[in-house]
Parts: C-alpha cells; structure tokens; sequence
C-alpha cells in the first residue's frame, strides 16, 4: 500500500461510493465520507470484513475529508455539485479529483469549480467506464480504480 | 545545489514560529479560532521579504494543503521525496533506520519550519529517510514543477528560499561542531537553550537519537540538571 495514497469518497454509502470502497481498499487508505453515521459504519465494516488489512476511517465532513485525502472522489449529483466545491475548493488545490457519476455530465463543469485541482469525470454506463478531462494524471488514477471495479475504459475524448 | 551541500533533509527555523501555541491559555484560544491556512507560512514569508496581494494569491495556487494523522507517513526510505513540505500545525520527524532496526533522528519541524529530503526532492533519487508526524499536523507542499515555476513567477520567492537555504547551511555547520567538539551535556544544555519547545513537545528518547545520546545518558544529564538547579 502505498504511504501517500489516502482515498477520500464524499457520497461514500450511495451505490458508486460504496462499490469503489469495497472494490480499492486493498490499494489505497480510505477516508469514507457522507452525512448518515449508520450508514457510514456498516460500509466500513462491510469494507473490513472484505479486507481485513483496510485502512478505513470515517468522516462527515467533506472538508476534512478532503484535506486529509491526496485523491478526492466525488459521487455527488450534479445539482449538489457546485456547493460541495465551494466546501472542499481551498484543500484540493493540487489535488487528484474524480467525480463520479451515473447521469450524463457536463464536461468540463467539476474543472471549472476547482480551478486548481487535476478533475476528470467518470460517467458509469453499464460496464463502460466513460473518463473525460485535461488532467493525464487523473486519467491515470481513474482508469486505475474504475478497472479495480472490473469497468472497461473508455474516454470520450480518444 | 547537491555540490553545495544540501544533500540530507532541510530544516528551516521560523523564528516566531511557535507563537500560536506558546501564548497563554486565553490568548492561545483566540489565537487558534482565526488561524487561517497559510497563515503562518505567509507570516514566515513576510519576515524576510514582501508579498503583494497578487503575489500571496498565486502562491497558494502552487501548494496542495495535506492534514497527516500521528505516526502517518509522509515519506518511507526507498521512495523519491515529492514535496518541500511547510508546518502549519503540528510535529514531524526525520528518522533513518540503520541494520538493527535502530531509529536515528535528523531533523524535527514544527510551526513554521520546513521537512524534506531536498537531495530525492531535487535528484529524484530513492530516499534514505523516513518522515513521519509525532503529533497530528497540517502541511502546505509544493513539488518540484510547482516550486519551479512558482520560483520563476515569484521573484521574491527565490530570494526567500535563497535565505532559507543559507540560514540552512550555518545550521548544519553549528550542528556538525557541536557533535564533535561538545560534551553531551553541553549537546543537550545548548538545545534545551536554544529550543525550549523541542525539549516540551518530543519524547525524550527521540531528543536522545538526535543528539547521539542513548535515552540512559540523557536521563542522567537531565537528572543532573534538574538536581543542580
């Protein structure tokens, strides 16, 4: 495992956030994050008994998540994306940051709210990976988790 | 800058550095609420050369804020040191390991002062250090392509460093003489005067490492110390 590859999952409990916990935990330390403690608990139990040597802790704070993370992955809706941004802009400067998505999303939206951060976005369909951005660094890293949860790759903008 | 001898971890002292921790109790409170991300770097900056509004706002675009829990790894021997590292808040160490298993501290920074390995950071070679956080900190870090290009874009920030590395320089030459020239008691006399928060805030038997000593002859020089007070 490497030393300074802390995972922050913001939307951790809902069905993306927790399928990657359980899926990167054996690579990555994680820091889960969302609003409800019961939830919260029972995902990382699930990820502990999946991977006895996980390292998962749990937050409900976004910011703090954040801060602590080197790589940001969000799940957040596109409506909730702009004030999560405002939350967590000033600690992910420099920072990997994956929006993760179901939905169509717009490209580009996640970069321009984190002006400073290496975003791509990863939009889910089926068992296709769809990964856009400007960031290769970010591709790299998403390209890396998405295949840890058995997606096949593809980029948009090939 | 490997020929001019920086090549072991950096270290730089901010001379008020401590002064959100070390105010009185009420003080410290009300200095703590409106401590603010780059705060003390900043003020650090500005004791040595000046920033425009335009200036401070760019420079945060280059470093990536990182909070590290207590005993979290910054950096493990064998990897290449990524960052030049800034203490906000909290404690780290520098530590080699020799054969035994047998830690052998270089270097501890606390508010206001700067970690690295400055030989992996600039070569890109392996690391013979670990750094780890003795307390819970907040860290501002900056790699080599945002240090060069901040460096590039602010001028004042290259006489900065300049500054650091020198005051650097004298530090390990300081060092070097005392380790070879003073007595233990004297080793530790002159750190406990010289750094009144190092010898609060560190384990002893990490002060011990750092000064060569083993923790018995620390404690013995302590004991005397204290006695002969």
């Amino acid at each position: 495992m490497n030393y300074n590859n802390t995972v922050a999952i913001l939307g951790a409990c809902n069905s993306l956030g927790s399928q990657l916990a359980k899926s990167i935990s054996s690579q990555h330390q994680l820091l889960l994050m969302d609003e409800s403690q019961d939830e919260l608990t029972r995902l990382c139990g699930t990820v502990t008994a999946l991977n006895k040597n996980a390292s998962v802790a749990v937050l409900q704070c976004s910011k703090s998540a954040s801060w602590e993370a080197d790589i940001i992955v969000i799940t957040a809706a596109t409506y909730a994306l702009e004030t999560l941004a405002s939350k967590i802009q000033e600690v992910a400067t420099r920072k990997i940051v994956i929006w993760l998505t179901d939905a169509p999303a717009k490209e580009g939206q996640l970069q321009a709210l984190l002006p400073h951060s290496g975003v791509v976005t990863v939009m889910i369909a089926g068992t296709a990976a769809i990964v856009t951005g400007d960031d290769a660094a970010a591709k790299a890293v998403a390209e890396e988790m998405m295949q840890m949860c058995a997606y096949s790759i593809a980029y948009l903008n090939a | 800058m490997a020929g001019s001898g920086f090549n072991t971890s950096i270290l730089f002292k901010y001379p008020h550095g401590n002064h959100v921790l070390q105010a009185g109790a009420c003080i410290c409170f009300i200095q703590l609420t409106f401590v603010w991300m780059f705060e003390v770097i900043f003020s650090h900056i500005q004791e040595k050369v000046q920033l425009t509004k335009e200036e401070q706002a760019l420079i945060k675009t280059f470093f990536t804020p990182k909070k590290l829990r207590k005993k979290q790894y910054l950096l493990q021997e064998g990897d290449v040191c990524r960052y030049l590292v800034f203490v906000e808040k909290g404690l780290l160490r520098s530590y080699n390991v020799d054969e035994k298993g047998v830690e052998h501290m270089i270097h501890f920074a606390w508010e206001g002062w700067w970690m690295s390995d400055t030989y992996s950071f600039l070569s890109a070679e392996a690391s013979a250090y670990n750094i780890d956080a003795v307390e819970d900190a907040e860290l501002l870090m900056i790699n080599l392509q945002g240090f060069e290009e901040m460096l590039l874009k602010v001028p004042a920030m290259e006489r900065y460093f300049r500054i650091l590395f020198q005051n650097n320089i004298i530090s390990k030459e300081r060092r070097l003489i005392s380790s070879i020239t003073h007595s233990a008691e004297e080793k530790y006399t002159q750190l406990a005067a010289a750094n009144p928060q190092m010898i609060q805030r560190i384990p002893q038997n990490m002060i011990a490492s750092y000064l060569g000593l083993t923790p018995e002859t620390l404690s013995r020089i302590r004991k005397k110390l204290s006695a002969g007070a």
